[in-house]
């Protein structure tokens, strides 16, 4: 954050993106008042930029892909860049969504123009002072790499010498931006700004913050879902040398002391009676028969073309699959962690957050302050995958806060993280399908009984979820009669948002029922997808460049199977050719051929292959492991030994492709993920002749 | 008890049973040293016992006693693993990578020239959720190249 002191020193020139209901406008820091800096980009006089970045860094590379934005059009060198997490508040809203958050593969497509123009901005006004200093017109000076040259004598001097005269400037208020061809960062593979913290162990997260006084907090929390602490025995728990408190918080039980040895020892005598629950006594056979049942409900109609149940009626060639795929935990490295410290005024949270818009509304809650008394500072995020855009344990830290008067770490142990729940939503779907006479996809039924993520975070309640029927009722394959069912799961198990949301689920479904119909037809998956796809050239395209980078049509080596999936989700078409064997039951991926298409402009190209080699591996590891297992209405699995994910000698050898094109600009934090799982099991079928229908593959 | 950590003595008072980690992390302020599973199973905790890889999360300090620890900050910045992983571009969201650096690195020590077989048999129990997988393998690579390069 940028404080007050280093405002005060010296001269710089800040440029503030204002956010109003009337749009985006770029002004000057010194314009507003100047205890309440709310800077975006700022430049010193010795000539260094600190870009603060709205969007929270949890791997995707948006720190980098930022300040690449900012550093292009005030042109600027990248060693001389730094970049900090803004402060929560609403001049930090994504103009977009109006609230503060990262999710929805949204950043870098929605901060683009706006972080351009402010580069633009402060370059057009160093320009501007360089020549009134100088005394020369504007049109012989040039900005270059942190100088401004005068093109006639060759005289250069840096950026920051300006600043004194620029801060009297007016902010340009449609700074021009570079042509494609003056570009000199965007479309380069400049190396990740967060690289010399992550290699050196200075890249602080959620409990890397120490306040002086502090405590540490861990919650027992209840074995089943819908279940809370009744009431508890601390008896012996406070008995263990550095316990100093125990109360009940949320739905269960804090234990609070002076080192994190202690809670933990002190928690295992905590003794804690639930409450009842109707998940009690459900083991995850009971869960499946439940899921199962819920497909005999009538659902919502999501989508209805054609008279897809007449059409498969009278069909020869038909066929119908059952589906029932696993509750997903998110297994992010870092637990979920706060630190946090209440003064009699104040508030400070360090959390690694994706939505501090919501930080900031359960701080006000817990506390009753005003948000100019909030201080919320976002650490990087030890991944994220969505999960920690829920606030629940931010809001648990204030109250634990509040409660003891202490500053708090509070920390999930993996035990804790899963027993937390928020997980990938479990689902079962019944698919029904029909090729015509030509081979060709004539009919499509697919009924979904899933629970309703965005309820779970806080749309209204009532209609069709958008994420139980995502990537099938906007499917871009043409089938003339296509019918979309949804049904409402409602179980208390806390569902939520889960890298690539509901398209993690309906990607599979579909790519493994559609690669089964091309089976049925007698086609060639890549042929019979190709025909589904031939009014959209973008989709059809990275599924033909797929095949032919994957070598598809010289067919797999000796022993291996080859299986396709193409998914388009977030804006970006993705299309995926993994090579896989079977050995006495054990699947072995050798290699991923990916082709992704996110439109005419990649900002930053390693990037994005970082984001398919990353989504590749966690969709794989979905498929082939995971799956949180219910015993007694709450999770079995409780770490990394019995909940595993793919490790170092399984991943595959990964061969990413970009192909640009026209058209809008995709995201490509999670456009990786949905094509993996099918793609592997697309491929396995080749192998075994079964589909691969209940997931995880292992099942132990 | 005193402590040797990245060549510097600390005097630390904690029960003996208490776990390496909490200590490196919570008590001396080494917050590199990560913590993900307290079950040994992630790797994310990782520090070198004379010059041994070990889970610091099911390490007792009395284990410990004398001997030599080394974390992510003691591995010299200029370090061809650390310039190899910076080179390649490993890291993601960061939170497991100061386990595997120091993995690499413990690998490294005693063989620097490592077949691709032995990386992946070193480097298997360190979990990273983002991915870095076939990442991690070709910093190493570059790391060992580095390191013959500087040694000719």
């Amino acid at each position: 954050m940028i404080t007050r002191r280093d405002l005060l020193k010296g001269w710089f020139l800040s440029v503030v993106i204002a956010v109003s209901p009337h749009g985006v406008v770029l002004v000057k820091a010194q314009e507003l008042r100047r205890h309440s800096p709310r800077v975006w980009i700022n430049l010193t006089e010795d000539n260094h930029l600190t870009v603060l970045v709205n969007k929270s860094e949890m791997g995707q590379g948006v720190y980098t892909g930022i300040a690449q934005l900012v550093a292009e059009d005030l042109d600027f060198p990248w060693d001389r860049v730094r970049v900090r997490p803004a402060p929560a508040g609403w001049r930090y809203v994504d103009p977009y969504m109006g609230i503060q958050l990262t999710g929805g593969s949204t950043s870098i497509r929605h901060m683009y123009e706006i972080m351009r123009s402010a580069g633009a901005a402060m370059r057009e006004m160093i320009l501007t002072a360089a020549s009134k200093v100088w005394n020369v017109p504007k049109n012989r000076l040039k900005a270059e790499l942190g100088y401004v040259v005068d093109t006639k004598t060759g005289r250069r001097e840096p950026y920051g010498s300006f600043v004194k005269e620029a801060v009297n400037l007016p902010v340009p208020g449609d700074p021009p931006l570079k042509q494609e061809e003056e570009l000199r960062y965007i479309g380069r593979s400049v190396p990740r700004i967060d690289l010399d913290d992550k290699v050196n162990g200075r890249a602080d997260f959620g409990l890397d913050h120490f306040f002086e006084n502090q405590i540490y907090a861990v919650v027992e929390r209840p074995p089943s879902f819908g279940s809370r602490a009744v009431s508890f025995d601390a008896s012996e728990t406070l008995k263990v040398k550095g316990v100093t408190h125990v109360f009940k918080v949320g739905k269960g039980v804090a234990v609070c002391g002076e080192d994190p040895y202690a809670v933990l020892k002190g928690r295992e005598k905590l003794r804690v009676r639930w409450s009842e629950s109707r998940m009690r006594g459900m083991d995850q056979k009971d869960l499946r028969n439940y899921f199962l049942k819920q497909l005999r409900k009538k659902g919502l109609t999501a989508r209805l073309d054609g008279d897809p149940q007449g059409e498969i009626r009278r069909s020869e060639k038909k066929l119908e699959l059952t589906y029932v795929l696993p509750y997903l935990y998110h297994a992010c490295m870092e637990p979920m962690a706060c630190t946090v410290k209440l003064g009699r005024n104040s508030c400070t949270v360090y959390a690694p957050t994706q939505n501090q818009t919501g930080v900031l509304a359960v701080a006000r809650k817990v506390t009753g302050l005003p948000p100019d008394r909030i201080e919320v500072v976002t650490t990087y995020l030890g991944g994220g995958f969505g999960r920690k855009s829920n606030t629940e344990f931010v809001e648990e830290a204030l109250m634990i806060a509040r409660r003891t008067g202490r500053p708090v770490k509070l920390f999930y142990t993996r035990e804790d993280d899963v027993k937390a729940g928020w997980y990938r939503p479990m689902c079962a779907a019944r698919v029904r399908g029909s090729v015509d006479k030509e081979g060709n996809l004539s009919a499509l039924d697919f009924k979904i009984a899933v629970p309703a993520v965005f309820e779970w975070a806080g749309r209204r309640s009532g209609g069709v979820d958008p994420a139980a029927v995502s990537g099938v009722a906007n499917t871009l394959y043409e089938i003339p009669n296509v019918r979309v069912e949804f049904v409402k799961v409602k179980l208390p198990v806390p569902v939520w948002f889960w890298r690539s949301v509901g398209h993690t689920h309906n990607a599979y479904i579909m790519e493994t029922f559609v690669d089964q119909m091309a089976y049925l037809a007698g086609k060639d998956p890549v042929e019979f997808r190709l025909k589904l796809l031939e009014l959209n050239p973008r989709a059809y395209r990275v599924v033909e460049e797929v095949a032919q980078r994957s070598g598809w049509h010289r067919g797999p080596l000796v022993g291996q199977a080859l299986g396709l999936a193409y998914h388009f989700s977030f804006g970006t078409h993705v299309a995926q050719v993994a090579e896989v064997s079977v050995e006495e039951g054990k699947v072995r991926v050798h290699r991923v051929v990916c082709v992704v298409d996110l439109g005419p402009l990649v900002v930053n190209p390693d990037l994005v292959v970082q984001q398919m080699e990353s989504g590749i591996i966690m969709g794989l590891s979905a498929f082939l492991y995971e799956g949180v297992r219910f015993r007694n209405g709450g999770p079995e699995n409780l770490n990394l030994d019995t909940y595993p994910v793919l490790r170092l000698s399984e991943a595959p050898e990964i061969e990413v492709h970009i192909v640009k094109s026209e058209g809008p600009m995709g995201g490509i934090g999670e456009p990786g993920v949905p094509p993996a799982g099918p793609a592997v099991a697309n491929a396995i079928f080749r192998i075994t002749r079964t589909p691969v229908t209940e997931l995880p593959f292992y099942r132990g | 008890m005193v402590l040797r950590i990245n060549g510097r003595v600390y005097r630390v008072d904690a029960e003996p049973d208490t776990p390496l980690l909490w200590v490196i992390r919570e008590r001396l302020r080494l917050t590199g040293t990560k913590f993900g599973c307290l079950k040994g199973v992630c790797g994310t905790c990782t520090v070198l016992v004379d010059r041994e890889p070990v889970r610091s999360c099911i390490t007792p300090l009395v284990a410990v006693k004398g001997k030599e620890i080394t974390t992510v900050e003691g591995i010299p910045e200029d370090h061809p693993v650390k310039r190899a992983w910076k080179e390649v571009g490993v890291p993601q969201c960061g939170y497991c990578q100061s386990g595997q650096i120091v993995m690499a690195f413990s690998l490294l020590e005693k063989n620097p020239k490592p077949s691709h077989r032995e990386i992946v048999a070193h480097m298997d129990g360190n979990l990273c959720r983002c991915g870095t997988y076939p990442r991690i393998v070709r910093a190493i690579r570059r790391a060992s190249e580095i390191l013959e390069r500087e040694r000719a």
